[in-house]
């Protein structure tokens, strides 16, 4: 089990988490004791970065690092939650669909289609109108629930392949029941992939859900990376000469997917032996 | 014999000499958009909203309306030009008679189309007719017309009016106004879907190429314009959408566009590395004003309505404005230091209108009954108050960050108030619909001319229920005093001093009852470039947006020492 | 018995072909068949939402021309504005009654889309077709290009997965996928466009031109394209690739491969024949759904490059609640999303002969 892929990556991820968590208390008791560097209106905005503001201000006056700082750990909860969200509905509905046949098969397989054609940010702002007071936990099962489509897109195919190979064949004559067979035959060829869209997902959240920020069904003024990016975008944060603002939660968001994915190669190699044996043959 | 050979060498080199010479100082020209001269070309990146349309020049299009193209600016002439007063445009005068029901406007003579046919009163009572024939239709400028009667004599027009109107001038010099269009042109044409695709109009430009594509329009003066003596100098003049700020910047810093809004946070650095940047700050006719709905208790209670005034820190607002340190307070429905004809200081004072004191705001809500109840207060009915603050992101700190800065006050004397932000489209249909607590929004009370229009939108006549489209300010808002004031401001003469007395008592219900609460003055930030061109200064009167700016181009000089 | 890809070398018989082919003929009709009933209710879904969205172009309508006029208008004067507009764009009628006659127009009256709020009076299929070249032109080719390349490129990575080479371009891709593509986007404009000068940095073409068949203006047009094409191309060729990366190394792990190998057959005709070609039926569905994407989903692209594509069109019809142009524009992605992946899955039979078993 002692692979480097998955120990680098853990170790990367739980720096981020460390930073998340002690993050915004730290940086306010060490850079800014007294101040209120998190609240809008404390500092003039759009300051250059200086000793006080090592990435300046941002447009609603308040410290950058300090809005960076506070803004991975919700970014992460969204991302886990709505990845995961999107990613278990994608592959449930996937595997459905590419394993089932006839009627069920073309049912699962119009609603994907159509899921996946209609545009979303519409949708969004009609479901706007139902919600009252949006929190982080419902923007992330909002994004999860809108993002299943193009993983069981994906994945469908792929598992009607699979189902057709001797050995699943096999697996119905010896008996075993549908159930089995997913979780036994099908689902680990699939993992690394799975694996892939998975990380694909939570970053992915990360990023869309500054869309809804914008347009007014974020999680009311939390700050997220996310929103940061897209807030850095509007306000030409880049031109101002800010790029901290604009590189760090760039950068965070990079970082995340960097280690989700030296996790998900590491896994990769541990679970499957078999790997290892083809490529060195293919070398 | 050698010696003409000599002659013929020395003149083929001097020859050469001359045609590199002139070549070098032809390549000095430097040309821009393909041929035009860079020294004789003013180039405008303009910002368009929305709706961005490069193909037509039909000023009564709402959706064609916009500053993108530059031909309300440099084709589309008004009547008179409003800048602190009328000057005379198309139109040289009006007169009233003694009690206000007729208006003489004279015309002026001898201007022309900039396809070269003469303006003449027939084009003027076409349009007239035009405007009022399609006024079903919803076009601009249409409106005023219903139930006036005109004739025309010599070079006047004579309109008679329905009712006593001394205001019905500003119908001709306004912001946006009537304005003549050439009957041959627009003849037999639909107002809503004709594109007048030659831009047709009596301004010194003419149309040389408008893309849809690249988003640019390519004007050339013309020398056969009917007012020499106010040629523009520039020869050409070329709009064009301004790119994202993020790419402008490097336009700017280059020195590749001579005029155009940009971000005020940027023009610093754009000034470093570009000397000849100069900013040109010009205030917002439209001051900013938070809006409550006067229908939604507590929101009904004038009392309550002042403690959030007095809960609002309009300086730190102000510190985030869009362009910092250009922010003025404003003490009245209207931009500007207040005209003592109009304004009632004592009531200002009385009534603490743009005062900041939390102190007294808790104060104003105990005496009014909304008591702290184990750190909340109540209302009437015992139960903790609760509002939305609504707010849209326009990448102006300054219109977002009020509402969290006024939920925190009231958080201090135990109200809360939760800032809401909505996409655009929703806000716009919300407001008018009088779906909300409190709104910010810019208020133009009094655009350069009719003063009117200060108290007008304040009428009963806009409190409509919830959910119904209401004109004018949208709280739902309604007063029989201040109905009875405005009804008499409408039919006054506004020079008169018995108007100025009705203007100061409407101040005084206006402070008292607290409709809406002014926040702030805002300055836009305009950018110039004074490398091929200057003139154009800080206090200019000026709007970026309608044909009264046609006046920019006559302050504009070329810059001699390029 | 073995649905090896090497049984084929059997040779069946002609009526075992008849039957087979009547089969897939079978199988073609149903997929049209789904297809056809899956473009009508994403089109259908799409014409209610767009309409019950919050927000009513006629106050936004009403908000500009007051803005044009500068001065609010009485109400009075509003009622007759907007029961003018509400006539002209037919939403007085119920909604099942519009949304007939919207399909009977579309489909019917030469695919009529009713006029924009956008552009007004322009009608909508006019904006569409105007700005559908640019879409095509630069989005979708550059997305095609950026799947040959990342596909080509993941395979390979996935093959040589041990090698060093492959996993530093492991991370790179991984760092340009997820880059914000307004980052790459703006690097590219900053670094090339103005610091080396290298190449036009924004607009469809120069400024003063116009189209039409010169070498100037395709030259201009050509030389325009390069960055915003080269943006898309990295962020999302980037992601082609680590996609069939992943696809190659679940494939490598299968048993047919060890057997292939067995058989002695040479690496190549392993990674060509038998692995390639069983990871590239997902990564062709991610074409197809990309590239329906791209049709609507590259306005940041079109924003800092200035091009006047659907993404922007549809971002300004979405401002105005336009729900003509916004449905219009949702009327092309989705038939060029739906007929895509039904290419698709009319293909994947060729690719994988074991999913022709299904038909």
């Amino acid at each position: 089990m002692r692979n480097p892929s998955i120990i680098i990556g853990l170790i990367m991820l739980t720096l981020m988490v460390l930073v998340a968590l002690a993050g915004p208390a730290f940086v306010s008791q060490t850079l800014f004791p007294g101040e209120r560097p998190g609240m809008r209106g404390s500092y003039r905005p759009y300051q250059l970065d200086s000793v006080e503001h090592p990435i300046g201000t941002d447009g609603d006056g308040r410290d950058g690092l300090m809005v960076f700082v506070s803004s991975i750990w919700p970014s992460l909860q969204i991302g886990l939650i709505a990845g995961a969200t999107s990613t278990g509905l994608g592959v449930v509905i996937g595997f459905l669909a590419g394993y089932a046949r006839g009627r069920l098969d073309t049912l699962a397989r119009i609603l994907i289609d159509m899921v996946l054609v209609i545009p979303t940010l519409p949708l969004l702002l009609m479901l706007a109108a139902y919600i009252e007071r949006w929190d982080l936990y419902k923007l992330s099962l909002i994004l999860g629930i809108f993002g299943w489509s193009f993983v069981a897109r994906v994945i469908r195919p792929q598992v009607q392949s699979l189902r057709e190979r001797s050995y699943v064949d096999l697996a119905v004559l010896s008996g075993e029941n549908p159930l089995e067979i997913i979780f036994l035959e099908l689902l680990p060829p699939l993992l690394p992939y799975i694996g892939y869209v998975f990380s694909l997902s939570i970053v992915g959240s990360m990023l869309a859900e500054a869309g809804l920020q914008i347009i007014g069904l974020g999680a009311g003024g939390l700050p997220t990376l996310g929103f940061m990016i897209a807030k850095g975008f509007r306000e030409s944060v880049i031109a101002i000469g800010l790029l901290g603002q604009m590189l760090l939660p760039a950068g965070a968001l990079i970082y995340v997917f960097l280690a989700l994915n030296l996790i998900n190669t590491g896994l990769d190699e541990v679970f499957n032996p078999r790997l290892k044996t083809t490529i060195e043959g293919g070398d | 014999m050698f010696y003409a050979k000599r002659v013929l060498l020395i003149s083929v080199l001097a020859l050469a000499l001359v045609s590199v010479l002139s070549l070098a100082v032809a390549q000095d020209e430097e040309l821009v958009f393909g041929d035009l001269p860079r020294s004789e070309t003013f180039i405008v990146a303009s910002q368009a909203p929305h709706n961005d349309v490069w193909d037509s020049f039909n000023y009564y299009q709402a959706g064609t309306y916009n500053n993108a193209t530059g031909y309300a600016n440099v084709v589309h002439e008004p009547a008179f030009i409003t800048a602190n007063g009328f000057y005379p445009w198309l139109a040289q005068s009006w007169e009233y008679n003694e009690d206000g029901t007729e208006m003489t406007l004279v015309i002026t003579e001898g201007a022309n189309w900039n396809d070269g046919a003469p303006l003449t009163m027939d084009d003027w009572l076409f349009t007239l007719q035009y405007n009022k024939d399609h006024a079903d239709k919803g076009i601009s400028w249409s409106g005023f017309l219903a139930n006036v009667e005109w004739s025309a004599e010599g070079s006047s027009i004579t309109f008679t009016l329905p009712d006593t109107n001394w205001r019905f001038h500003y119908n001709f010099g306004g912001l946006g106004t009537f304005s003549p269009i050439p009957k041959h042109v627009w003849e037999g044409q639909d107002p809503t879907t004709f594109k007048n695709p030659n831009a047709v109009h009596s301004g010194p430009y003419r149309l040389v190429s408008s893309n849809p594509d690249t988003r640019t329009t390519i004007w050339e003066r013309r020398d056969d314009y009917w007012d020499p003596d106010r040629l523009p100098a520039p020869k050409y003049q070329v709009w064009l959408k301004r790119p994202e700020a993020d790419v402008a910047v490097f336009e700017w810093e280059e020195g590749n566009f001579d005029l155009g809004r940009m971000p005020f946070s940027v023009m610093t650095r754009i000034m470093s590395s570009n000397p000849h940047i100069k900013p040109l700050v010009h205030q917002d006719p439209c001051p900013r004003a938070l809006i409550f709905n006067t229908l939604n208790p507590p929101l009904d209670d004038k009392l309550f309505r002042r403690a959030l005034g007095l809960l609002l820190n309009r300086q730190a607002v102000a510190n985030l404005a869009n362009v910092p340190g250009y922010v003025t307070p404003v003490l009245w429905p209207n931009l500007g230091e207040p005209d003592e004809r109009y304004y009632d200081a004592a009531a200002a004072e009385e009534f603490q209108v743009t005062t900041f004191d939390p102190e007294a705001a808790a104060a104003l809500l105990d005496e009014a009954g909304y008591p702290l109840v184990d750190g909340a207060r109540v209302n009437k009915d015992g139960e903790p108050i609760s509002l939305d603050a609504l707010y849209i992101d326009i990448g102006n700190p300054a219109w977002t960050v009020w509402s969290w800065l006024l939920a925190e006050q009231a958080e201090l004397v135990g109200i809360e108030i939760n800032p809401r932000l909505l996409d655009i489209p929703t806000f716009f249909t919300q407001l008018p619909n009088g779906e909300f607590d409190i709104v910010f929004r810019w208020f133009c009370g009094n655009l350069p001319g009719d003063p009117v229009q200060m108290f007008d939108g304040l009428h009963s006549d806009n409190a409509v229920p919830i959910g119904e489209r209401a004109g004018g300010v949208p709280g739902r808002y309604s007063n029989p005093d201040m109905d009875a004031l405005i009804e008499q401001i409408r039919t006054a003469d506004p020079a008169s001093e018995e108007a100025q007395s009705l203007f100061r008592q409407a101040y005084r219900i206006w402070a008292e009852d607290a409709p809406y609460v002014t926040l702030f003055g805002e300055n836009e930030g305009v950018v110039f470039n004074s490398q091929y061109w200057t003139g154009l200064a800080v206090g200019q009167p000026w709007v970026h947006w309608t044909p009264a700016a046609r006046q920019i181009i006559d302050f504009l000089e070329p810059a001699g020492d390029m | 018995m073995t649905p090896n890809p090497s049984s084929r070398a059997a040779e069946p018989n002609a009526d075992q072909q008849r039957a087979a082919r009547r089969e897939v003929f079978q199988y073609a009709v149903r997929r049209f068949g789904v297809y056809l009933f899956t473009l009508w209710a994403a089109i259908t879904v799409a014409f209610f939402i767009f309409r019950l969205v919050p927000g009513d172009p006629m106050n936004i309508l009403l908000g500009n021309l007051t803005r044009a006029e500068g001065r609010q208008r009485d109400a009075a004067e509003q009622e007759v504005i907007i029961a003018r507009y509400r006539q002209i764009f037919g939403v007085d009628d119920p909604l099942p009654l519009q949304y007939l006659n919207y399909l009977r127009k579309a489909f019917l009256g030469g695919l009529d889309l009713g006029p924009s709020f956008v552009e007004y009076p322009a009608p909508t299929r006019d904006l569409v077709f105007r700005r559908m070249p640019w879409t095509i032109g630069i989005f979708t080719t550059s997305v095609l290009l950026a799947w040959f390349i990342g596909t080509g490129l993941g395979a390979l990575i996935g093959w040589l997965q041990r090698s060093q080479l492959s996993k530093l371009a492991v991370v790179i891709s991984t760092l340009l996928q997820i880059t914000p593509v307004y980052l790459v986007a703006l690097g590219l404009i900053i670094y090339v466009g103005y610091t080396w000068r290298i190449l036009p940095a924004g607009g469809p073409y120069a400024r003063h031109l116009q189209p039409e068949w010169t070498w100037e203006f395709i030259s201009s047009l050509l030389t325009h394209a390069i960055l915003p094409m080269l943006s898309n191309i990295i962020v999302i060729g980037a992601g082609f690739t680590l996609g069939m990366r992943a696809l190659m190394i679940s494939v490598l792990g299968e048993d047919y491969l060890t057997f292939a190998r067995a058989k002695g057959l040479s690496p190549f005709t392993v990674l060509k024949d038998y692995a390639f070609r069983n990871a590239l039926i997902p990564q062709v569905t991610a074409l197809a759904i990309i590239v329906g994407a791209t049709l609507n989903g590259t306005f940041i692209i079109e924003v800092l490059f200035q091009l006047p594509g659907l993404g922007t069109l549809f971002v300004q019809a979405m401002g105005l609640r336009d729900f003509n142009t916004m449905q219009a524009v949702v009327l092309f992605s989705i038939f060029a999303v739906l007929t895509l992946t039904l290419i698709v899955d009319l293909a994947l039979p060729l690719l994988d002969p074991r999913i022709r078993r299904l038909a």
